[in-house]
């Protein structure tokens, strides 16, 4: 049995060390060292968008991602996307517009809008799909996950020129 | 029912469920662990067809961190499970009859050790003729998978004077249609933990029928059903799957016997291959009608590959008889349906139960119809659709809540206003239209809900009912339904579904039934309740209760609305007079059997009605089809929930999109060629067409505030219409499912 | 246990150095997509992954003296969006956009897509077609290899991944005239692989109706990424007509002989399609430049 090694990374803003065996996968270090069950695992082969976190900046499949890889790097999951009391703009839109079902592509779906808006804040209905082509839903056919995440997009411009004449459907 | 206008149910709330969705924080079968739990997996078949000659595990046993293998001589009950027919099996006695048929399984510290074990146990088999379709299935000597022979179940339907029908006819057309292998695909694999504690069992697994798994599981462990208590995870999925043999047995197998923790999480790939598919269809349809458009006749036989074991072919039959005949008003119909065993995977419940297959004839056949008669498709359905008192192919005349014709003239009305582009000489533009009925509730038998409300001294309520929702949204339509009837907000009612400790058995989460039976029962629940605490305030107020109002928490006589008492107030009251703090409702609805010769009979008390659109694109060089926009318009009673029905409907768009084009179950001898997400093609965001999803209402009088059902008619129409479209942009026609482009390729070279 | 240590260098001597000590048992790591399930189903061992995605020399995207160049750590996603790419080798940029989902490309390596030697590579067919170069280091020494050399086989590379560390890729900066352009079929509009795939690059003549330089890459038609070389002889060999090129796709479909495929369709399907997609792709080309 090889030695464990130790991991450093910034998870949900704060820094975590781990120890762990060399050949951990990261999704199963969140979901099970640090009990961030959040990140779901839908077929732990890259191929549905499930496990998708953010990692430095850009969207990530943890179940191909080996943990060391991720030593030193900063890490989203779905934890923590809002904050204690108060959900993100894109959470609060997935409530109001309907685009959850059962669940479990909501984690990863999240993830995948919010990278796609911290680089693109208006983006089109195009953009958006491909954004999360990358993630796969059974439940919802999208429709109400891309409305969603445009009805996110509007607020958070909003919220950084409140001046603009606001265009809320319903 | 009181028509007047309603302040829960018909509003788009928020679900009850989403917050913790959102943020992570909802369980699943798959996010539990408990201290000192040991990881299972299950050793496969990995041929289609053999007897089991010995099973040697002493490998296995002595592997490092292995704690106990089983095989069935491990099984402490009945090892025989299966609703209908109980011809399945924990673990494999005697025989394999598909890939991945459970044999024997490994507990083991990690999962990872549990896998190393299972692959080190030998299996000894002696092969057997390999059967991969019903033709092979019915030939003369064909190799037995059971011993009672290769047919499952076969049933008829006669209606009227089909041969004079087809005298009478001045068109008649014959075509066979076939569909493919479909998987459930949700994203949840399956999973299930158990523990045993104090001479208790309790298992936390996604189950669309708490209830009847608790029963069976307890029967296969060899527990009194009181000793096992199957609670309900959220459910990732289900979509008619995700019951009976599941991860969760094998769990409460393993915590039985170890006394520890147990946890079995399926691999993607073997949620593939091990789970029930959608039953692959050969249809052959013949229609007869006059000049004039108006039908007279169907004759449909039809021959269903059930795979290795029973599983729920005999309810996907009777489904299939009743709805092959679609929405239309045939006075002579006959129909034959035959479900054959394969050494194929296992048939079993998928959403909609046959329909999406017998819709998929039904509509290609009336289109067909309607070219040969040069008539336009909208007409020739409106010419034969059901309407209110409409008689259907097994006899039923329909209630009131038959708004197929809104559905169709909604969706032509939608379709013209989007338009269809300038088709040029290699992408050809057309509309297809497709609709269809749908029953709510099991076929011709009892099916009841049940529910339970409860309130407590601070006036809080929690309602009771046995099952979970899938995804759907059930919990919030039942919530809704319960706040209606109470006058209060959808936050002061908290759910527990699924748990059979504390609810009742409410049916299974299928055939569309929940809201409109479990939702009616929700309602007479809380009327119950209402009626008892409304009772109470009327005591102490003075007054006759028929004078008194419920109105957002405090009962009161609207004349002299000082005069209130609140709901804690009722409560304490009941409590003094000993009255129980709860109500319960049954709701099953009314039905006569279905004659097993004639079919005759009325099956559900209720229908659901759609009609759907699809313009696509097709390149005609290369075959390949883009869906650009489908128009879904559905009777759907009464929405509940707006936004869920809609959701449904978008839902099931993309699962009848995948249906028609791109999902298909490759096989080969029995061995699934395809078991992963990157090779089996479920739509992807960017796949999905604009879809705009209408709802008609049509009130049903027997239903809660006149619901219906959406689960499973969202995808019925879906891929009728795509076909159809592909034909009227090409004039193609398909008739046997996917529509893939080299499908298509070799017909438009042909 | 997948794998037994894992090390994440700062620069390639000292990947190399983990390398030799390794004696064999170790193996680079890019983004890890292909090689993770890879040694997860025991399909490739290995003891001591070395991880070079932390090298900064890795990490560039660049033109130097007539070359673009590409470090063995750039993602799809980079070269994807990267302008230099977009404007100078346009396929390229087409392919790398293309692959799986956008998670795979913020991680998946253009490198690691060579490497892997899977035919169906949407990053690899227009590198063929741009035929790049790789420069592969070792201990040893340092050598280039054209992409024809760097695939043995399905799923076999010419870099020996426990020894050598493959760092740049480069091709030739193209003419002002030049063109290139990706195509692509598939079962599905993302996570999917591709049916069929090609790159094509034109340089045109301005004075005269020829093509002076074609190359045609497809996948995948064949265990490594193919080259239609005898329809790229016939484009250089005559004047443009619509009959012409018609010809040539025809000429590429026999040339590449796809098989008949449980996943990808029937050989005279993928024949067909070869011809079809070729013959749309040249003539938007013509018709662009």
């Amino acid at each position: 049995m090889a030695d464990k090694q130790k991991i450093r990374f910034k998870v949900n803003g704060a820094w975590r060390e781990v120890e762990t065996r060399p050949d951990r996968i990261l999704l199963d270090l969140l979901r099970e060292e640090l009990c961030l069950t959040g990140t779901k695992k839908g077929c732990g082969e890259g191929e549905c968008g499930a496990c998708t976190v953010i990692m430095n900046g850009r969207t990530v499949l943890s179940c191909l991602i080996p943990a060391l890889k991720a030593d030193g790097a900063e890490i989203m999951t779905i934890e923590g996307l809002g904050e204690e009391g108060r959900l993100h703009p894109l959470q609060q839109a997935f409530l109001e517009e309907g685009a959850v079902q059962c669940g479990y592509c909501t984690p990863g779906m999240l993830l995948s809008a919010k990278a796609l808006l911290d680089e693109n804040p208006e983006p089109s209905v195009e953009e958006v799909k491909r954004a999360i082509s990358g993630n796969l839903c059974r439940c919802t056919g999208y429709t109400k996950i891309i409305r969603a995440v445009r009805a996110a997009a509007e607020t958070l411009r909003e919220d950084l020129d409140p001046g603009q004449p606001t265009r809320r459907k319903r | 029912m009181s028509k007047e206008s309603c302040d829960v149910v018909g509003r788009s709330v928020f679900r009850v469920d989403g917050l913790d969705k959102l943020t992570g924080k909802a369980c699943y079968a798959g996010d539990i662990a408990f201290p000192r739990m040991l990881h299972l997996k299950l050793l496969r078949s990995d041929r289609p067809h053999a007897k089991i000659l010995g099973i040697q595990t002493g490998e296995a046993e002595t592997h490092p961190g292995v704690v106990a293998v089983f095989t069935c001589r491990d099984i402490p009950g009945t090892n025989q499970i299966g609703r209908d027919k109980p011809d399945q099996t924990v673990l494999c006695v005697d025989k394999v009859r598909f890939i991945g048929d459970p044999v024997a399984m490994v507990a083991a510290e990690t999962p990872e050790a549990a896998e190393e074990a299972a692959a080190l146990i030998r299996v000894e088999y002696e092969d057997l003729p390999g059967i991969f379709s019903p033709e092979e299935a019915l030939m003369p000597g064909a190799a037995k998978i059971h011993p009672h022979g290769n047919i499952l179940m076969e049933q008829t339907l006669l209606r009227g004077d089909p041969d004079q029908g087809l005298k009478d006819a001045e068109v008649v057309i014959t075509n066979t249609y076939r569909t493919q292998m479909v998987e459930h695909a949700y994203l949840e694999p399956e999973a299930g933990v158990a523990s045993f504690a104090e001479g208790k069992m309790t298992v936390w697994m996604p189950s669309k029928y708490s209830h009847y798994d608790q029963r069976e599981l307890a029967d296969a462990i060899g527990l009194p059903r009181e000793k096992v208590r199957v609670v309900n995870t959220t459910i990732g999925g289900c979509f008619g799957d995700k019951t009976s043999l599941s991860p969760g047995y094998y769990a409460a197998l393993a915590a039985l016997k170890t006394r520890r923790p147990a946890k079995m999480v399926y691999s993607r790939e073997e949620s593939f291959i091990a789970t029930r598919k959608r039953h692959p269809f050969i249809i052959q349809y013949t229609t007869g009608a006059t000049r004039d458009g108006r039908i007279l006749v169907a004759k449909v036989e039809i021959v269903a590959d059930t795979g290795a074991y029973c599983a729920s072919g005999p309810t996907v039959l009777v489904k299939s008889l009743i709805h092959a005949a679609g929405p239309y008003e045939i006075s002579n119909v006959s129909m034959k349906v035959t479900f054959v065993y394969t050494n194929n995977p296992v048939g079993g419940s998928m959403r909609g139960l046959g329909v999406p297959q017998v819709a998929f004839a039904h509509e290609s056949q009336i289109d067909i119809l309607a070219e040969k008669l040069g008539m336009d498709p909208f007409d020739i359905r409106l010419k034969n659709g059901f309407r209110p008192g409409s008689v259907t192919a097994t006899g039923q005349q329909l209630g009131d809540s038959v708004n197929l014709v809104e559905t169709m003239t909604t969706v032509r009305a939608e379709m013209a206003r989007i338009g269809t582009p300038p088709s040029t000489a290699s992408k050809k533009y057309g509309w297809g239209v497709g609709a269809m009925f749908y029953g709510i509730g099991a076929g011709g038998r009892s099916n009841p809900g049940g529910a339970r409300l409860e309130v407590d001294d601070a006036g809080a309520f929690t309602l009771f009912v046995g099952i979970g929702d899938v995804g759907q949204g059930s919990s919030t339509a039942l919530v809704q339904i319960a706040a209606e009837v109470l006058n209060c907000r959808v936050e002061e009612i908290r759910v527990v579904a699924g748990d059979t400790d504390c609810c009742p058995d409410s049916g299974v989460t299928a055939a569309s039934r929940v809201t409109y039976i479990v939702g009616r029962s929700v309602q007479i629940a809380a009327q119950r309740l209402k009626g008892q605490l409304q009772e109470a305030a009327a005591s102490i107020i003075g007054l006759a209760p028929g004078n008194l109002q419920l109105d957002n928490g405090f009962f009161l006589c609207p004349e002299d609305p000082l005069r209130r008492v609140s709901v804690p107030q009722a409560v304490a009251k009941l409590k003094e007079k000993e009255i129980p703090l709860s109500a319960e409702g049954v709701f099953d609805p009314e039905f006569i059997a279905l004659d097993p010769k004639t079919g005759q009979g009325e099956p559900m008390a209720t229908y659901a009605f759609a009609t759907q659109a699809a313009l696509v694109a097709v390149d005609v060089e290369s075959g390949e089809v883009e869906v650009l926009s489908i128009v879904a318009c559905h009777d759907v009673g009464k929405a509940i929930n707006p936004d869920c029905v809609t959701g449904q409907i978008e839902g099931g768009v993309s699962m009848g999109l995948g249906f028609s084009l791109t999902e298909e179950i490759l096989l080969e001898e029995g061995r699934i060629r395809n078991p992963r997400f990157s090779q089996y093609f479920m739509p992807t965001a960017l796949d999905m067409p604009e879809t705009v999803s209408l709802i008609a209402d049509a009130p049903e009088a027997t239903g809660p505030f006149g619901a219906k059902g959406v689960g499973e008619p969202a995808l019925l129409p879906t891929t009728p219409a795509i076909i159809n479209a592909i034909h009227a942009a090409t004039g193609i026609r398909v008739k046997e499912l996917p529509a893939t482009p080299e499908r298509l390729w070799r017909l438009l070279h042909s | 246990m997948n794998w037994a240590a894992y090390q994440k260098p700062k620069n390639v001597d000292e990947a190399l150095a983990l390398l030799v000590q390794a004696a064999g048992r170790g193996r680079v790591i890019a983004g890890g997509t292909d090689l993770i399930l890879q040694l997860r189903q025991r399909e490739r061992t290995a003891d001591l992954l070395v991880d070079i995605t932390g090298i900064g020399d890795l990490t560039g995207i660049r033109e130097k003296d007539g070359w673009i160049l590409i470090g063995a750590a750039a993602t799809h996603a980079e070269v994807a969006n990267s302008p230099l790419i977009r404007r100078e080798a346009r396929a390229l940029a087409e392919g790398c956009a293309h692959v799986g989902a956008p998670q795979i490309r913020n991680v998946a390596t253009l490198m690691g897509n060579v490497i892997s030697a899977q035919p169906a590579a949407d990053g690899a067919i227009p590198l063929t077609a741009l035929e790049a170069e790789i420069r592969v280091v070792s201990q040893t020494g340092e050598r280039w290899i054209s992409m024809e050399e760097a695939y043995l086989g399905v799923g076999r590379s010419a870099i020996d991944a426990s020894g050598e560390i493959a760092t740049d890729i480069r091709f030739r900066k193209l003419e002002n005239d030049a063109q290139t352009k990706f195509f692509r079929i598939s079962k599905r509009r993302a996570l999917a692989l591709p049916v069929l795939n090609g790159a094509v690059s034109f340089l045109p003549d301005p004075t005269s109706r020829r093509i002076r330089r074609a190359r045609i890459a497809l996948g995948p038609v064949a265990a490594k990424p193919f080259r239609a070389r005898r329809t790229e002889a016939y484009l250089e060999s005559g004047e443009i007509s619509p009959g012409f090129l018609e010809e040539a796709a025809r000429i590429a479909g026999e040339e590449a002989d796809p098989r008949t495929s449980l996943m990808r369709g029937s050989a005279p399907y993928r024949k067909d399609m070869i011809r079809l997609f070729l013959a749309r792709t040249m003539r938007a080309m013509l018709m662009a430049g």
